[in-house]
């Protein structure tokens, strides 16, 4: 593994990232419009579905001023889809960008609103194992080739940042050995 | 789902994004960190309003915003700034680390903004006084921070240089077919397909254009 260096992007700046996606919440509370920086949100009315970005969402939760949805796919059929199909299917399963770190911030602050939330995170790490393994058997496949580019469809946020120091620097040393 | 994408603040983060994942220092987003930065000032000033009449009437809700918004602007606040010292100090860091190559290439030099092309001249300077009281002792031809052996039309080879050929991360944001990977080599089987949304592990040089153009994100 390469060291870091200060320039590298840290998970916690990944993380950071994911809490721009939008999830949406069901307001306890009234509220007009908030004007942000980053786009107007609202009105909230209560029982009335409202998106928001994540870390908004979270700030209301904290305060128990609203239910957060789980997106679609965060539920145990879906899941239990994507892992099968995973272990089958050569290619990566479209799942969101960000699906780690929106999966691990939901079972944290948002259990209550999810059935079963101990299953579903559970089943996002058995993905995210599945993954690894595949990905690190596609390393082993790596030939020259891969100087022309390396497409990795449908690869994660989380995924890239872990893969990143190891991967980069391999494809870098072997880009010298045909210099 | 994401935030609206056409917002200054997302324009900011992609910027941001950008600079920490590429191996060279890129175009210093003028106009953009102005705009933000005026923003944020203005978006400031809302709030410790807001929180000033909110005191002066005792705790209870106001004309003005109530708490919950002004405690959200604040949160966003926060965001915005870490993003923006952060761009700045990846930039800065950069800059130190190639300062001589900084300063000596012009094409380099522009790209920085008015304050960050004092600081590289400044910082050049130290590190060559610093450097310089070692190297002064050193033997004849070999005193100089530049060059390995002085040599009067010698190329300069100990000048750090950012890796263009480092291997980046990055997805594609809009279709451009069958794109040639280097303009120097024109062989069809030099190509690679590049699709909207697809993501590739692929030598910072070949993209470098389509980075220019946004045609492409790094990751």
């Amino acid at each position: 593994m390469s060291t870091r260096s200060s320039s590298d992007l840290t998970h916690q700046e990944v993380n950071f990232s994911a809490e721009d996606e939008v999830v949406l919440v069901v307001p306890n509370f009234s509220l007009q419009q908030v004007h942000l920086l980053g786009g107007t949100y609202g009105p909230f009315r209560p029982q009335i579905q409202a998106a928001v970005p994540l870390w908004f969402a979270t700030i209301l939760k904290k305060q128990g001023k609203c239910c957060i949805i789980p997106p679609m796919w965060l539920n145990v059929n879906a899941l239990r889809t994507v892992i099968e199909t995973e272990r089958v299917d050569d290619v990566f399963q479209g799942l969101p960008f960000h699906y780690i770190e929106l999966a691990a911030e939901l079972c944290k602050h948002a259990r209550d609103d999810m059935i079963d939330w101990s299953r579903l995170y559970d089943l996002v790490d058995t993905i995210r194992s599945v993954r690894h393994v595949k990905i690190q058997s596609g390393l082993r496949g790596l030939n020259a080739d891969a100087l022309k580019g390396v497409k990795l469809r449908h690869l994660s946020a989380i995924e890239v940042n872990v893969l990143r120091p190891f991967m980069s620097s391999v494809v870098d040393h072997f880009l010298n050995c045909f210099k | 789902m994401t935030q609206p994408d056409d917002t200054d603040v997302a324009k900011l983060k992609r910027a941001w994004m950008n600079e920490k994942c590429a191996p060279e220092i890129l175009q210093f987003q003028a106009d953009l960190v102005a705009r933000v930065t005026e923003q944020v000032e203005h978006q400031e000033a809302t709030v410790s309003s807001a929180r000033a009449a909110a005191a002066a009437a005792g705790g209870a809700a106001s004309g003005g915003l109530d708490d919950l918004t002004a405690h959200i602007m604040h949160a966003e606040l926060n965001r915005v700034r870490f993003m923006l010292r952060s761009y700045y100090r990846t930039r800065l860091h950069k800059i130190e680390a190639h300062v001589v190559h900084v300063v000596k290439e012009t094409e380099v030099y522009e790209k920085l903004s008015p304050q960050e092309q004092e600081y590289a001249k400044d910082y050049a300077n130290l590190i060559e006084g610093h450097f310089g009281s070692v190297l002064k002792d050193l033997p004849d031809r070999y005193t100089s921070m530049l060059q390995q052996i002085e040599e009067e039309d010698g190329p300069f080879d100990m000048v750090a240089e950012p890796n263009l050929d480092k291997h980046v991360f990055c997805r594609i944001k809009e279709d451009r077919g069958d794109f040639l990977l280097d303009p120097n080599d024109p062989d069809p089987a030099n190509t690679v397909e590049l699709n909207k949304g697809d993501i590739y592990l692929i030598r910072y040089r070949f993209i470098k254009g389509l980075l220019e153009e946004d045609a492409l994100e790094l990751i």
